[in-house]
């Protein structure tokens, strides 16, 4: 018991170690953070971040503050130097609240000549200052500074750097700002559908950028791929403090959830999600907080969410994120630093040959069905099995724990001494003191008869055949019964008392076979069909017979007394007491009178006879 | 070897720890779902959280497995007409091992994320089962009931159990498609 106890408390322990284990930060950078390259600076995105929300306060989707907000954003891209996209190709129409609503896209070319692969960078840039996300209140009035004038401000950070002079990177990329996004990434798929077939072969990758500035910057790009130990090998060789969103994030059971596409992890939802559907590889860099216990996605540890919210106002995110500056830039730097490596293209390039959204291994449906094969399987298995137990272990029968017989025939051919002989017609007990069904008196005291028929057969006579040492019956027998009579039992009869000789007439036959005149010839055949001895007094060998009878009661009882001595040796204390009259009602159906016992010691059959009946 | 059912612990420690054991194995699924319902129903960051998630996983699983084996011994008791009270008990530790194992199994998402699919379907059916098989051999050599009926303490343990798992497969099927 103290090991069983110990073992136990050890599995609890290790349980607990596993839990807590689970909740520390395996998402953190495994490498200390002593110097930090930032191409981007902290203060150039503080100025861009201002000036975008200062400015559009109002970029609900479909609005005209939205599209003053595109406008200032395609005055930036070409103040860059980058080529824009011309602006009927990036304008869409949809429908909200059974209205037609127009917004557009913003999205713009850094080319080098000769490249064909190309990367896309982008970020919604509307916000929900005029929707209404809960019926019961009204606009959520919500300038957007963290969702997304961060991300704005990172991605317009990086369009600056890329319209300045810098080393050649070997492929294109395309830096995009998408529309009416708080309404469904309506932009986003808006832009991706107006891509070419060509343009989607040949794009790598695509970046999205949102909700910065907040506690961690998280670099999501999928599990088990290329790109995320290419981005986790970039973060960790120039010491950025990014992120990884692997195991701390739970996983999102529900594929329906995102378009039947399997997700992993928290960093799934933007507007990057029809690219990945599409089968270009994406990197989500989002800013949260997802090293707590917490399930939800946290921004912070210590500050309340304040995305789509009222409270994401400017001067909000300055006081609840002081260093959110440095946390923009740190994300607009990382990106850049990775276009740079010398190896990105090569990788993004394998990685998309890779790249399989829908593979087998990720549906749930694919690994329902096998199980259900292999129940199948472990289900004649173990039909098998139990068959094959059932060939090795056969059920024997029960034994039966005692036999009851009653032998209520009389077996007069052989006269073994094993008969036991009762007579119905004088059911009291003859020298012996045990009764075999208790409540029905042996009668069995006579010995075996000898053999010859005279005595089992006594001729036919007129005169009841008496038996001078026998006592007058005191009850009455079967025979003096009237038909519908009922024998009482003999529970007063004294012990040893002698029985009527079943020899005897009964006294009502001869009357009944006087009237008729038929005395003589009746007389023995009522006997001979109610009296087991059979045996009718005779005229003239009276006394012959007397005699004859005589004989036959001492072997009767001799032969009683052997066979209850044999009786009790053979059955030892079990007795079966069974109390009833003569019409054996209790000993043919066993019921509650077998919990009475003899005068003898209570025996176990009795229990459990008492047992059984109940 | 060692005869559990003679060492017999308080009912209610026994029920606690298979309990705790259902949790642990239901946990990285349950974070999952409570994660979502977040999303979904904007619940508060109190209650969605690692904690509620561990001891949510294993409320039902825990009241799905006490009925069950209600049902299972309970018709036992009746075919065999005996006392299935020991083999009851031990089918208790069989499970709380397996739980066990379950649970550290769901660290394989560390290594391999991708194949979390594989994981959530298979690994409770499969590691469960096999430990209810190697249970009952265990107690086949025990002789907690007699040789001649055990085969009909296997076909309704394991019946019952496979075909449970078999219905929850294909509900599970018919929900993601759907």
């Amino acid at each position: 018991m103290k090991k069983t106890r110990f073992f136990i408390i050890v599995l609890c322990a290790l349980i607990a170690v596993f839990s807590l284990a689970a909740c520390t930060e395996p998402g953190a950078p495994d490498h200390a953070v002593s110097s930090t390259l930032y191409v981007v600076k902290a203060s150039s995105v503080e100025q861009k971040l201002e000036e975008y929300v200062t400015l559009f306060e109002d970029r609900t989707a479909g609005s005209e503050g939205e599209a003053a907000a595109a406008d200032y954003l395609k005055m930036k891209l070409e103040s860059y130097g980058l080529q824009l996209t011309p602006d009927e190709d990036s304008t869409f129409t949809y429908t909200e609240n059974n209205k037609t609503k127009s917004s557009r896209n913003v999205s713009a070319k850094y080319i080098e000549d000769g490249a064909t692969k190309n990367v896309i960078i982008g970020a919604y840039y509307d916000n929900c200052y005029g929707l209404v996300l809960n019926a019961s209140s009204g606009p959520v009035a919500a300038e957007g500074a963290l969702s997304n004038g961060s991300g704005v401000a990172a991605v317009l950070a990086i369009a600056e750097y890329l319209g300045g002079s810098h080393e050649k990177l070997g492929f294109n990329v395309t830096i995009a700002f998408f529309g009416s996004s708080a309404v469904g990434d309506v932009g986003a798929n808006v832009f991706y559908k107006k891509m070419s077939r060509a343009e989607k072969e040949n794009t790598v990758l695509m970046v999205e950028m949102q909700r910065l500035g907040v506690d961690h910057v998280y670099a999501y790009s999928g599990p088990d791929t290329m790109r995320e130990s290419f981005f986790n090998r970039v973060a960790k060789d120039n010491e950025y403090n990014i992120y990884k969103t692997t195991q701390k994030t739970p996983h999102i059971v529900s594929i329906k959830q995102l378009n039947g596409v399997p997700y992993y992890e928290w960093a799934q939802t933007g507007v990057y999600t029809c690219f990945y559907n599409g089968g270009i590889p994406t990197l989500n860099v989002v800013g949260a907080n997802w090293e707590t216990i917490s399930l939800l996605d946290e921004e912070s540890s210590t500050n309340p969410n304040i995305a789509f919210t009222s409270s994401d106002t400017l001067s909000n995110f300055k006081r609840l994120y002081p260093h959110y500056g440095s946390k923009i830039a740190l994300a607009a730097s990382f990106m850049i630093v990775s276009l740079h490596e010398k190896d990105f293209l090569s990788v993004m390039t394998a990685d998309k040959k890779a790249f399989n959204p829908s593979a087998a291994i990720t549906k749930d449906w694919i690994w329902g069905l096998v199980l259900i094969g292999a129940l199948v399987i472990a289900y004649i298995v173990m039909n098998v099995v139990v068959k094959q137990m059932g060939k090795k272990y056969p059920v024997q029968a029960p034994q039966p724990k005692k036999i009851k017989m009653a032998v209520f025939g009389v077996d007069y051919e052989d006269g073994s001494p094993n008969d036991i002989f009762i007579d119905f017609a004088d059911p009291v007990s003859r020298g012996t003191e045990e009764e075999i069904f208790p409540g029905i008196p042996n009668n069995d005291g006579m010995k075996a008869r000898s053999g010859t028929l005279d005595d089992i057969f006594p001729p036919f006579t007129a005169e009841p055949r008496v038996t001078p040492e026998r006592s007058e019956p005191t009850h009455n027998s079967a025979y003096t019964n009237k038909p519908d009579e009922k024998s009482e039992p003999d529970t007063q009869k004294p012990d040893g008392a002698q029985k009527p000789s079943s020899n005897d007439v009964p006294q009502s036959a001869p009357k009944k076979d006087d009237v008729d005149g038929n005395a003589e010839s009746a007389a023995p055949t009522t006997q001979n069909k109610d009296d087991e001895s059979g045996e009718n007094p005779a005229a003239s060998p009276v006394e012959k017979k007397t005699a004859a009878t005589k004989k036959t009661a001492e072997k009767r009882t001799a032969l009683t007394e052997k066979t209850s001595t044999k009786r009790s040796q053979n059955t030892g204390t079990k007795k079966n007491t069974t109390k009833g009259g003569l019409t054996g009602s209790s000993a043919t159906t066993g019921k509650s009178t077998t919990k009475k016992t003899t005068a003898k010691k209570p025996t176990e059959t009795t229990e459990e006879q008492s047992g059984d009946d109940k | 070897m060692i005869n559990i059912a003679k060492r017999r612990m308080p009912a209610a420690v026994v029920s606690i720890l298979v309990y705790l054991s259902y949790c642990a194995a239901g946990w990285y699924s349950a974070r999952s779902r409570l994660g979502l319902m977040g999303i979904q129903y904007s619940l508060p960051s109190w209650f969605a959280n690692d904690i509620w998630a561990f001891f949510l996983a294993g409320l039902l699983p825990f009241a799905v497995y006490a009925i069950i084996t209600m049902f299972i011994f309970r018709t036992l008791g009746v075919k065999l007409r005996g006392n299935v009270e020991a083999i009851r008990y031990g089918l208790n530790f069989a499970i709380f091992f397996a739980n066990l194992v379950v649970f550290g199994l769901n660290f394989i998402y560390l290594a391999v994320p991708s194949a979390v699919g594989v994981m959530k379907t298979l690994l409770s059916p499969i590691v469960t089962i096999a430990f209810t098989s190697l249970y009952l051999v265990y107690a086949f050599r025990l002789e907690y009931v007699d040789k001649s009926v055990f085969n009909v303490v296997v076909a309704q343990v394991l019946g019952t159990m496979i075909t449970v798992y078999g219905i929850v497969a294909a509900v599970g099927i018919v929900t993601s498609v759907v």
